[in-house]
């Protein structure tokens, strides 16, 4: 009963419902938002297919890594130990909110239920929650083996086995870490989720840099040789230490199938038992003292707050109000900080791993011409303008937006705090990309001339376009936050509109070089003209739009 | 103070006018209590005091100062509390009560001292540096009064004020009222508690069906019912036509 109200609370499907058919009012609205939310879908159902591909390409070069090495089944071995360290992370993070931080626990303390039930449900929530992501990442492994080793009575045993007990080694593991976190007396959620979020995004962002070298590289065996020439031993003794993975990969392949496979289930049910006992021990009084001190006093109330007090004093606070904002939800954070720090981690990552200097090599035939800079701007323009950020602006305030209407201030101070927050996300971005660029393709640095202004218009004027559509048409109605972003068409138009923007640009750019024959230095620095009117535009509209906006209505 | 001059404020393509042909004024110095059943115009009525809400008709002036033509000095001069409270709740409310300080320009070498001050009047000093996220209901609202009075507004517009208030911070609030008005400054306040409204108001006025059938003093009422000695409560009831 407890699992089942949970989950109707908690339903993916009802979410999806809820913001598929939310408007009964309107058809044409529902219509336009139903083939939305199927293309949404696709895209869900193309991203998740590439990245099971992906997957399998880089379990399949770990086979023959493995057969290299002297490992058979080394995709298995690798499928399981990924699938394990990457649940084990969301673990971590959907475990705190399941088993301590749940909405709905302040609720279920109240009722006449006993410590073990309500333990038991969450657990269960727990396993439910991480069972679809260890699956996905786990099966391109076991087809992996299928092409290579052919089919087998102890394959398939060994993968419905591991698809079902699996999962509970890395979430008895996060349970563990969990209780260390929580048994902290200077635990907040807040710490734990943010230590999560951090351990998750540069987890992806790494196995994406990976990935990326693999698919690379191809197919390429004579690469993997030398590979494994300098890694071999790294790799034998991974499989020495590894003991799950390593029972996980010889019960499905080699001779001793039925004892591994006995190791394993053993070891499953120890380290769970051991983990559940662990919780289990305090786990009322944990729940019930974490509601308590999530509400405590803090120890130095009432002290001066420092804040800017300068000209720009109100711009600032509006800044301020506006992270205060994207803070309120984790959608909010993921979404538009994601949009902006991920880019350049992959940088970091792709520089470290080296697929930056096959980038290099691809581009290199284009140095030669007097364009490059020209088009290297144009791309780090599209990366610094197609954002969320100001076209979802308003409508991610939703009720909060009644607040802002009644402080004594004019359209344009709101139009100001909101751009200086857009550019202090995506400009400064834009500013590390371009000096980056300007160093790694040893470009004259006197380009910097017209490369920092023409990326502060043409992300000004993503900014303004965005608060222009979204002052409009706010949607302010969202049930859920992801309504006030991803689902939110106001958005997809600003980006739209930031892509034609830097479009004409470029036509721009190619009239200036290519017919007129000028320099790059020369197109660059006209460019700005036009896209300093481009954001003078974008900015009235803005500004109108936000005084509308403002007006009683 | 407050001048409202035949306000009426129709809905969408609703028949019926949620606000019609609405008179009324506030003198400085009083307190005005706004009753009326649910749905009776009440909040739409604040809402266009306070801005957020235009009339299709007539005018309405705060300090002289017409709302729709002069929002943003009119909003300079109002301390709102909303019926729901709405804050940025991942913020701790010292920094929310200095963002409003900054938004409402209020001087720097002040803002502590009245935060405080307000703070410490409503029992929340202790809970300053707390994000707001956890704070209770009544806790919210009454950080809702301390952001209204913060800036020193010359009018307090209150919509059911008294919601979620535990008797000891009611009794502030009202004290706080009285106070904030022997200054020359006003409040009008919505409310369905007849007992504050009849102990505490200056003047009230009864809104039905978003016309307003009765404005006057409490004694004042009394006498045109004829009957000097029925509480504001049995008044109501007879004026509304709901006793039955």
């Amino acid at each position: 009963m407890l699992l089942g109200a949970a989950g109707k609370g908690d339903s993916r499907w009802e979410q999806f419902v809820t913001i598929s058919f939310e408007n009964k009012k309107s058809k044409s609205r529902k219509k336009s938002r139903l083939i939305i939310q199927l293309l949404i879908g696709l895209s869900i159902l193309l991203a998740a297919g590439s990245m099971a591909f992906m997957l399998g390409v880089n379990y399949y070069q770990m086979e023959i890594l493995g057969s290299i090495v002297g490992i058979d089944g080394f995709s298995w071995f690798m499928g399981a130990f990924t699938a394990a360290l990457i649940t084990l992370m969301f673990g971590m993070f959907s475990g705190g909110s399941v088993l301590y931080h749940g909405k709905d626990l302040p609720l279920l303390l109240v009722l006449p239920l006993t410590q073990r039930e309500l333990l038991v449900s969450r657990l269960i929530l727990h396993y439910k929650a991480n069972f679809i992501l260890h699956t996905i990442l786990f099966l391109p492994a076991v087809v992996v083996t299928i092409l290579v080793h052919g089919i087998s009575l102890s394959i398939i045993v060994a993968a419905l086995v591991q698809i079902i007990l699996a999962p509970f080694i890395p979430l008895s593991l996060s349970l563990v870490i969990l209780h260390l976190f929580v048994k902290g007396k200077k635990h907040t959620r807040k710490g734990r989720e943010s230590w999560a979020i951090i351990f998750m995004l540069t987890l992806l962002v790494v196995m994406q840099g990976l990935a990326s070298r693999w698919m690379q590289s191809g197919m390429d065996s004579s690469n993997l040789e030398n590979f494994a020439k300098s890694f071999g031993s790294v790799l034998q003794d991974m499989q020495r230490i590894l003991l799950f993975p390593k029972w996980q990969m010889s019960m499905a392949i080699g001779s001793h199938t039925l004892v591994n496979g006995l190791y394993f289930i053993l070891a499953v049910a120890a380290i769970t038992i051991g983990a559940i006992y662990l919780v289990a021990t305090a786990y009322g009084e944990t729940v019930t003292r974490l509601w308590e001190t999530s509400t405590m006093v803090g120890k130095h109330n009432g002290r001066p707050h420092r804040s800017y007090t300068g000209h720009y004093a109100l711009e600032w606070a509006l800044v301020r109000r506006e992270y205060a904002i994207i803070n309120e939800h984790s959608a909010f954070k993921m979404e538009l900080y994601g949009e902006a720090v991920i880019p350049l981690i992959l940088v970091i990552v792709y520089a470290i791993s080296g697929v930056m200097g096959e980038f290099k090599v691809i581009l290199e035939p284009f140095f030669v011409l007097d364009i490059f800079p020209l088009m290297i701007t144009g791309a780090l323009l599209l990366t610094a303008s197609l954002s969320m950020m100001s076209g979802t602006s308003y409508s991610r305030e939703g009720k909060l937006l009644e607040l802002s209407r009644t402080m004594p201030l004019e359209g344009l101070s709101f139009v100001r705090g909101k751009m200086a927050a857009h550019l202090m996300l995506f400009y400064s971005t834009y500013l590390i990309f371009s000096l980056a660029a300007l160093a790694i393709f040893k470009l004259e640095l006197l380009h910097a001339l017209w490369i920092l202004p023409l990326g502060f218009f043409v992300v000004g004027s993503s900014a303004c376009f965005g608060l222009a559509i979204d002052s409009r048409n706010p949607r302010l109605d969202w049930k859920l936050p992801q309504q006030a972003v991803k689902q939110n068409l106001n958005g997809v138009a600003s980006m739209g509109i930031s892509f034609g923007t830097i479009v004409v640009l470029a036509a721009l750019g190619y009239l200036l070089t290519q017919r007129f024959g000028l320099s790059a230095f020369a197109s660059g620095l006209l460019l700005v003209v036009p896209s300093a009117c481009i954001w003078w535009l974008s900015w009235k509209l803005a500004v109108s739009g936000a005084r509308t906006l403002c007006q009683a209505q | 103070m407050v001048a409202i001059q035949s306000v009426t404020k129709k809905y969408g393509n609703s028949a019926k006018p949620a606000v019609e042909n609405l008179t009324l004024t506030l003198v400085p110095g009083e307190i005005f209590g706004f009753l009326g059943p649910n749905g009776a115009g009440k909040s739409t009525t604040i809402k266009m005091i306070v801005g957020l809400l235009s009339q299709d008709t007539g005018t309405i002036t705060v300090d002289g100062l017409d709302t729709l033509h002069e929002p943003v000095s009119v909003k300079q001069r109002i301390g709102y509390v909303p019926d729901e409270p709405l804050f940025y709740e991942k913020m701790t409310a010292n920094e929310y009560l200095h963002f409003i300080c900054e938004i409402y320009s209020v001087p720097y070498d002040v803002r502590q001292e009245r935060i405080v001050r307000w703070a410490k009047r409503f029992s929340l000093h202790g809970v300053l540096d707390d994000q707001i996220s956890s704070f209770s209901r009544g806790m919210k609202q009454k950080l809702g009064i301390v952001t209204a009075l913060v800036h020193e507004p010359r009018l307090l517009v209150l919509d059911e004020p008294m919601v979620g208030l535990d008797p000891k911070s009611a009794f502030i609030l009202k004290e706080v009222m009285h106070e904030f008005c022997e200054g020359g400054r006003s409040v009008f306040f919505s409310t369905h508690v007849m007992e504050v409204a009849e102990r505490l108001c200056t003047r009230v006025g009864i809104i039905k069906n978003g016309s307003l059938i009765a404005c006057d003093t409490f004694h004042a009422l009394q006498e045109r019912s004829g009957s000097g000695d029925l509480s504001l409560e049995q008044l109501f009831l007879e004026l509304t036509d709901e006793t039955e």
